[in-house]
């Protein structure tokens, strides 16, 4: 499935929460929690699929908004420019010396995002919610060459000056939106399905979507 | 309550600004500022080394041969960045006594980027290397490939010997220098010989290229020089191997005589010789037509075979191999024959052909039988292998070259000099 058909169908099923939840809206509010924390683990899909976790605290700031702060790391969001400039380095590597050489790209992120979270303001036991978040992000990408299999890292040094474009680490801003639910599963005890489309402004801006549950209590 | 969540959200919200306004990069190896591309990003391309090409790793460049051409397949430079590259030749694989070094070379678009250096001090051993750089990053320096430019050599200019300047010449005059000092380890050493018409040397009227004699070199032409002609020569040394040459000589001067055309000769008992190949070189002609003066010819002998003497004698089988030859210009109209027999050993000089008898003898014939040279008037000579028609067979039919000049006769006012009298 591509990129843009797992986007397109998570945003389908978000949609059609909310509008289900919003359909069996309460005339009157249930009473407004205090907050919530919970951690999360989400399937992470950018240029590449990979995963995510991370953990999240939110506190009602006004009837149903809400601001939270989220933490996390992403297990791959390598770009396109990053496979494509290590591909180009590999079949240079080959020509220069007599091994066979192949690689490997990987471009994990840690994020911190604060934001708002608007509640809808329903009775059903399902609570959706939208959300919006501003933040920083840290990407390191972690690309290597092998010759003959063995990790060419130390003599890549006579072959190659590698560019920020593979390597190092970039610190950019990110931010996000998205929804969910949040179902109430045991007393204090909830559930939060979500989905959050990420943007990181790096040199070469990376998109990510992220689609998981959280897990955590609400006070 | 609401005061302190309210505190929280202003206070994440600016650490969370704060800290992504400053980003940072740190690749794994230092590169320079990075160039913005047109969507704003900043990212540094990576580079590879380029492939060094040529010259090949220790290959020995003739001196002659610079200035050299380093060439190298062209490094790759990420993120489309353009290229530009650096070359270095250094005495020492360190690169720390540079002999040469050139930065912003653009790269070149068939895959391959080349430069060529300024010529380099022969008789040493270098290294290369080259580097690229684009898209904001150094790039490594290839592998130094050594090399070396083989040892000058120095040809001087050969000595112009004869003909000298002003001379008068024959047809194919024999053209000598001594020989050019040369140093350095030279391969063998040839001579090239011009000959023109103008002190320009364009046209060519003949040239030639010999090896190396002992301590003197000599050419003689194959073809006969035009008659009654001022030329030039010089000469130019050189080294082939090495391709390397000497200055070429200042020209010379020399005049040819008048020559005879063979082709329009009227031939008396003899065959046309027009057509047969000069294999000999006859240098010099002295004759005195006083009483039965002889006639000496002077000439390379070519080893012509002997033919078998009919006519008896105390050695019936003694053997003649040439006859002399003799043109006279009677009436308008050329005329030539074989003349005296040449045994071998015995000498080039022959009696019997004095003013008075040179034309009756040999059984020449008329109009030739009549004709009496007067001081001064142009005569023909010449050598041949045997030639003249009768029981005497031919051999091989080659010839010399023919000499015309005046005829003497000290008894009739001639000089006196020279073997013949």
């Amino acid at each position: 499935m591509s990129r843009a058909r797992r986007v397109s169908s998570i945003s389908t099923l978000i949609v059609v929460a909310l509008m289900a939840a919003a359909t069996v809206r309460a005339q009157t509010p249930a009473a407004e929690d205090r907050g919530y924390v919970q951690a999360v683990a989400e399937s992470a899909f950018g240029n590449v699929t990979s995963q995510s976790y991370g953990a999240e605290a939110g506190f009602t700031v006004k009837p149903n908004l809400q601001v939270f702060g989220s933490f996390g790391h992403i297990g791959n969001v390598a770009t396109d420019n990053l496979s494509t400039a290590a591909q180009s380095i590999a079949g240079a590597l080959s020509q220069l010396q007599l091994g066979t050489v192949s690689f490997s790209v990987k471009e994990p992120a840690t994020f911190f995002v604060g934001g708002v979270r608007y509640r809808f303001p329903v009775t059903s036991v399902l609570k959706p919610y939208v959300s919006g978040g501003l933040g920083v992000a840290s990407a390191s990408k972690d690309t290597k060459f092998f010759i003959n299999g063995t990790d060419a890292s130390s003599t890549i040094p006579q072959y190659a000056t590698l560019g920020s474009d593979v390597s190092g680490d970039e610190s950019a801003l990110m931010f996000t939106f998205g929804g969910g639910v949040v179902w109430p599963a045991w007393r204090q005890l909830i559930l939060d399905f979500h989905y959050l489309y990420g943007h990181i402004s790096t040199d070469a801006p990376i998109n990510v979507s992220r689609a998981g549950v959280g897990i955590g209590v609400r006070f | 309550m609401l005061k302190v969540r309210s505190c929280f959200a202003a206070t994440a919200a600016v650490c969370i600004v704060g800290a992504a306004c400053s980003k940072s990069s740190n690749p794994t190896q230092p590169s320079t500022t990075a160039a913005a591309s047109a969507d704003g990003a900043a990212a540094t391309a990576s580079v590879t080394v380029p492939r060094a090409v040529s010259p090949a790793a220790g290959v020995t460049i003739r001196n002659t041969d610079q200035p050299v051409t380093l060439v190298v397949a062209n490094a790759v430079v990420t993120q489309s960045a353009a290229a530009t590259y650096t070359f270095e030749v250094s005495t020492d694989s360190a690169f720390s006594s540079k002999a040469y070094s050139k930065t912003g070379v653009a790269a070149g678009a068939s895959g391959q980027t080349s430069l060529t250096i300024d010529k380099i001090p022969a008789g040493t051993n270098y290294y290369w290397h080259a580097r690229a750089e684009g898209g904001g990053t150094v790039g490594p320096f290839s592998a130094a490939r050594p090399f070396t430019i083989g040892p000058a050599i120095v040809i001087d200019s050969a000595t112009l010997v004869s003909p000298i300047s002003g001379a008068g010449t024959g047809a194919r005059p024999t053209f000598t220098v001594t020989n050019a000092t040369h140093s350095g380890p030279a391969g063998p050493i040839t001579y090239k010989f011009e000959i023109a018409s103008s002190s320009a040397f364009s046209p060519v009227v003949v040239s030639g290229t010999v090896n190396e004699g002992v301590s003197r070199t000599t050419y003689t032409p194959n073809i006969d020089l035009p008659p009654e002609t001022t030329l030039y020569w010089r000469v130019t040394a050189s080294d082939v191997a090495n391709a390397v040459s000497g200055p070429t000589t200042l020209p010379a001067t020399f005049v040819t005589s008048f020559a005879i055309d063979l082709k329009k000769v009227v031939y008396l008992n003899s065959p046309d010789v027009s057509a047969w190949p000069q294999t000999a070189v006859l240098s010099l002609v002295e004759q005195d037509g006083g009483g039965d003066g002889p006639v000496c010819m002077s000439y390379t002998d070519p080893g012509w075979p002997d033919s078998p003497w009919p006519f008896g004698g105390p050695d019936p089988n003694f053997g003649v191999y040439a006859n002399q030859w003799y043109f006279a210009r009677i009436n308008g109209t050329w005329y030539g024959g074989a003349g005296e027999w040449i045994y071998r050993g015995a000498s080039s000089c022959k009696a019997g052909q004095g003013t008075k008898t040179i034309g009756p003898d040999s059984g020449f014939g008329p109009p030739f039988s009549s004709w009496v040279p007067k001081v001064g008037e142009l005569v023909g000579f010449m050598v041949s292998s045997v030639a003249r028609n009768g029981p005497v067979k031919r051999t091989v039919d080659e010839r010399s070259n023919v000499i015309v000049q005046p005829w003497r006769d000290t008894t009739l006012g001639s000089a006196s000099v020279g073997r013949a009298k």
